[in-house]
């Protein structure tokens, strides 16, 4: 970052490679919406172009971006708090109805077919239990799972004490596992 | 017998889950859960878990966002966009000095026509005659051409960078205005109050050459530009050096000057190129400078040398890459200003060929 501060625009092309996509992946299931995660995926990274200079080195630059990002989420959330927010399991383009789902066209499509169908069931799950987590909840989770942050890194993104954060991690786990447990007697019990 | 209870393990599960303990404690963590089948089964169901939430599909973002994002970081840099705060400063100091240039230019040009013009005397300023041609009161009190005392001067000579400043933004020195107001069209009386020319800006200090028909005899013209050349080159240095960072900018001074003059963008250069290929930290530290300066987009030439000197230095390949397309990309505006002047010049023949 403090190459791109100096005016390396090859720099900022390396940190773009190198967080776009679990900043990506963060806002996605944050938002659960993928037009808004790449409107917000670019507004966060338009806010590091732009705010270079508001940037102390002696912070991780992970723990500023991922500090932009979670506002950004939340900042849509509370504009969005009255509106209808588009599943991830919602066709994915609006104008077509019978379009696959965001969870269908992600896929890979190399895997088997029982075993891609299995996967889409499991991910499927997954995203209604995660959509399913309070807010709070949900960003702590994601952060130690997706973007593999400690909890101490966290807190100091979310502005909690650590406790709190370990606390809310576990009740996010705990209702996961809750949803998912059932997943897991169904899977014993076909064939 | 393990010294962790079930309750100390529920206190730091999350801890121990994410493997964020010392390795002492989750060796006595994990000796607990050996021997526990209640905290054991907890364990389980929590890894298995993770172990499903780790198939989580991670999406690609698409491509489109990031050429988006990179031209945003690509005319940021090349542009007005936000940066350190000296490229700020620079980029708000550009049209100031750009407008105070042209002001001077023009106000200065006047005052010497206007003055060789009246009386055909050499025209120091102390020798020009009253306003005799019909002149508005404006610009009679924009001229004001006449003799000052050696207080006024020596006042003028000592102006400190502030009070420039303060003309600049267009506060004029009370004393001096309202001097030149009730004397406009009235005895000439001052060499001095031509710092008023021009709206406030300081004019006499930032005097271009006359054209060659008005240009004053040599002796008298030296001695009119010695002491405004310093200052100046004193207030330019200053504005200049608003766009090298971790560059000293002091108010005034000879000292100052000396300064600022010798950390000029082409004096930087020239401490490049004689800078041995060994010493690579002052390469890189020179062509840093030289970057923030954006000298390169009119010295192109001289930029491809000065990043070829730093892609040898660089130890990172990607850097040395990155400086070698820099290099490229410098010698291609090179060729395409060579082109332009080429065809200009071509232009200006035909031109001159016609009209003949």
């Amino acid at each position: 970052m403090s190459r791109y501060q100096h005016g390396d625009v090859r720099a900022f092309e390396l940190l773009l490679a190198r967080h776009r996509k679990p900043v990506f992946n963060f806002i996605l299931r944050f938002v659960g919406n993928r037009e808004r995660a790449e409107d917000l995926l670019q507004e966060t990274f338009l806010r590091v172009i732009k705010g270079g200079c508001s940037y102390q080195r002696e912070a991780r630059f992970t723990t500023w971006l991922y500090t932009i990002a979670r506002n950004q989420c939340i900042d849509l959330s509370r504009r969005m708090k009255l509106r209808q927010t588009a599943s991830l399991d919602a066709p994915s383009h609006c104008a077509d109805a019978d379009g696959p789902t965001l969870m269908e066209s992600v896929a890979d499509p190399d895997a088997a077919v029982d075993r891609r169908a299995a996967d889409a069931e499991l991910q499927g799950r997954l995203k209604t239990a995660i959509e399913r987590l309070g807010e709070e909840q949900r960003e702590v989770f994601l952060m130690r799972e997706l973007l593999h942050l400690q909890f101490k890194e966290i807190a100091a993104i979310t502005g909690v004490p650590e406790n709190t954060v370990k606390s809310r991690m576990r009740y996010a786990l705990e209702k996961l596992r809750d949803q998912l447990e059932d997943y897991r007697e169904l899977a014993r019990v076909a064939p | 017998m393990s010294r962790v209870d079930c309750h100390k393990l529920d206190q730091s599960f999350m801890d121990y889950l994410y493997e964020e303990l010392a390795a002492g404690e989750m060796g006595e963590l994990r000796a607990h859960l050996e021997a526990c089948a209640r905290c054991s089964d907890e364990d389980n169901r929590f890894r298995s878990l993770r172990r499903k939430v780790a198939h989580l599909r991670i999406v690609e973002p698409p491509e489109a966002v990031s050429a988006q994002l990179m031209r945003e970081a690509r005319s940021v840099r090349s542009g007005s966009g936000s940066g350190s705060p000296w490229r700020k400063a620079a980029y708000y100091a550009t049209p100031l000095v750009a407008m105070a240039a042209a002001l001077a230019i023009w106000a200065h040009a006047r005052v010497r026509y206007d003055g060789w013009a009246i009386d055909g005397s050499p025209s120091t300023p102390e020798y020009r005659a009253p306003a005799q041609v019909p002149l508005d009161d404006a610009k009679v009190a924009k001229k004001a051409p006449a003799a000052e005392g050696d207080e006024a001067a020596e006042k003028r000579r000592t102006m400190t960078l502030a009070e420039d400043t303060s003309v600049a933004k267009g506060r004029r020195p009370e004393h001096k205005s309202g001097v030149v107001s009730k004397q406009a069209g009235g005895p000439a009386h001052g060499y001095g109050e031509s710092r008023d020319i021009g709206g406030g800006v300081a004019a006499d200090n930032r005097s271009a050459a006359p054209p060659p028909a008005l240009a004053k005899p040599a002796e008298s013209a030296q001695k009119d530009a010695a002491e405004p050349s310093v200052r100046s080159d004193n207030t330019t240095a200053q504005l200049e050096a608003m766009s090298r960072p971790g560059e000293r900018v002091s108010a005034g001074g000879e000292g100052s000057d000396r300064e600022n003059i010798s950390t000029r963008p082409d004096q930087l250069y020239q401490q490049l190129i004689t800078t041995t290929s060994s010493n690579c930290a002052r390469v890189m530290d020179l062509v840093r400078q030289l970057e923030n300066v954006s000298w390169g987009s009119r010295h192109p030439e001289q930029m491809k040398n000065a990043y070829q000197l730093r892609a040898n230095c660089q130890t990172d390949e990607a850097l040395a890459n990155q400086d070698q397309e820099n290099a490229r990309r410098m010698q291609l505006d090179a060729d395409n200003n060579d082109k332009r002047a080429k065809a200009r010049r071509t232009k200006a023949k035909s031109h001159t060929q016609t009209s003949e």
